[in-house]
């Protein structure tokens, strides 16, 4: 990972969506020291900004010709195209790539996949609070799960994300404004649910024997990588299935890792991602918050930057921006949210449609 | 033309999903006669096999209930509040459907449920859109 760079999250309708993708590809050139013209191929993520969005991006970055690719994996995008871009570079098909993550997102309630015509859309049932509530009841009935537990996530994530510049929203709330807010499908009120918010996150990918050409800055590595989607039959949930692909191609495990992107869209998902993540036995997520061991200052700092809840959750960025996060981490740039020491850093997003990625990062 | 003049009709939220039997309603599924599995809704293809060997089936009237939620935030179309539950039929089939009353009282998981059909909304021209439901199976018939 040779540059990380982003547009701070928020609500810009006077600006189009290439704007807040240029700003933070620039972000990361710069950071990377690497001129826009040695890029050899670029990946765009985004989920529903229309048509060749990568195109529109590049348009405006300079037109080399260059590769570009255009990816969409619902809330997975951003680290699918992380993927995709590692492998190529992998591969020596390129050896240095830019991967941009961007969304302007509309108000309202986040649907689930449903294709148009499908039952669950028919029906009314696509509807992605609807179904972390399910998770989150059936979670407080199988383990005493409780409201206040997933309400602490929302708290950290909020008191983390005043200490993230990139973040949509710097205000931190209490236990009972999170529990007091607007209910919008029970358990999960307002304040447990991620914002629409517009936003981009870039990182520039190069091979490691090109990378000192650029800068020396601390080398952060792409250690694992794995995609997974639902499986019929599978004995194993999704999160927990990709986590083991990626901890296998890294040869590390769960005690490893220093610090967590987990995706949080809803709070109850940070709790059940602890427990597929590995980070403490299946029932004991509740009791890890409790105990305090995910905040900064903890032994196993998750989401640092303020997660989904408090950045926002621009789906195609969303990816790319746990990549910033943890390779500001890792080198030690993230300031007021430092996280000590770290060396391993975890990302994880979860879509709609039933896809998972768990990215592994190493200094 | 005036549209109040339209006689209002009653519709299916999708054809074929459910069928009346023996004066009952049902959820139709689908069979694998390779593996045997059953599955909901319908499909062409068996995805747990592969196979395009399957049958249509009728499901359980009754499953059990394994979480449930209210939405309070509807999708566009549909008027909040509504209950939505996971029920799990004896054929191993979880089926994501409304509840028929989401301020039922005393839903507990494991609970046995019985499928309804009923209105699931009003659709433009105000017809009455019906599909599954599921409610608690009533204390002693």
């Amino acid at each position: 990972m040779a540059g990380v760079g982003m547009h701070k999250c928020g609500r810009y309708p006077e600006k189009t969506c290439s704007e807040l993708a240029v700003v933070a590809a620039v972000n990361a050139l710069d950071d990377a020291n690497v001129p826009w013209g040695d890029v050899q191929a670029a990946y765009a993520s985004h989920v529903a900004q229309g048509v060749s969005v990568g195109e529109a991006i590049c348009e405006k970055l300079g037109l080399t010709g260059i590769p570009i690719l255009n990816v969409e994996n619902a809330c997975a995008s951003g680290s699918t195209a992380v993927r995709e871009a590692f492998y190529a570079v992998g591969h020596g098909v390129y050896d240095v790539v830019l991967v941009i993550g961007v969304e302007k997102m509309g108000r309202g309630v986040l649907g689930g996949a449903g294709e148009e015509g499908g039952l669950e859309r028919l029906l009314g049932l696509n509807v992605m609070p609807a179904l972390y509530a399910l998770k989150a009841n059936e979670h407080m009935h199988k383990y005493g799960t409780t409201k206040e537990q997933m309400a602490k996530v929302s708290v950290k994530n909020h008191k983390n994300g005043c200490l993230n510049p990139y973040s949509h929203f710097q205000k931190e709330f209490t236990v009972e404004e999170v529990l007091a807010s607007r209910m919008i499908c029970d358990p999960i009120t307002l304040l447990q649910c991620c914002p629409t918010s517009d936003g981009a996150a870039a990182a520039v990918i190069c091979a490691e024997d090109v990378v000192r050409k650029y800068n020396y800055k601390t080398k952060v590595f792409i250690a694992g990588t794995a995609l997974q989607t639902e499986k019929y039959g599978s004995e194993q949930d999704l999160t927990s299935r990709t986590a083991q692909v990626a901890y296998e191609m890294a040869g590390l495990g769960p005690k490893d890792i220093s610090l967590a992107e987990v995706h949080d869209a809803f709070t109850i998902g940070e709790i059940l991602h602890y427990e597929s993540l590995g980070f403490c036995p299946r029932g004991e997520g509740g009791r890890l918050i409790d105990e305090g061991r995910t905040e900064i200052s903890g032994d196993i700092p998750v989401n640092p930057s303020g997660g989904l809840q408090s950045r926002g959750h621009p789906l195609g960025m969303t990816g790319v921006a746990q990549v910033c996060e943890v390779v500001w981490q890792l080198r030690g740039e993230a300031q007021g949210r430092q996280v000590k020491d770290p060396r391993v850093g975890l990302t994880h997003t979860q879509g709609a449609g039933g896809v998972c990625s768990v990215n592994i990062f190493v200094r | 033309m005036d549209d109040t003049s339209k006689p209002h009709k009653t519709l299916p939220i999708k054809e074929g999903i459910f069928k009346i039997k023996d004066g009952q309603y049902f959820l139709v599924g689908t069979r694998c006669k390779s593996c045997r599995r059953h599955l909901y809704p319908p499909v062409e293809i068996c995805p747990f096999c592969f196979v395009r060997d399957v049958e249509e089936a009728y499901l359980s009237r009754r499953g059990k209930l394994q979480a449930w939620t209210v939405v309070w935030v509807p999708p566009a179309g549909f008027e909040a509040p509504y209950g939505v539950a996971y029920v799990d039929l004896p054929e191993k089939v979880r089926v994501f459907a409304h509840l028929a009353d989401y301020k039922a009282d005393g839903l507990k998981p494991g609970m046995e449920m019985e499928l309804v059909i009923g209105k699931i909304k009003v659709d433009r021209e105000g017809n009455e859109i019906i599909g599954p439901k599921f409610r608690p199976v009533a204390n002693g018939g």
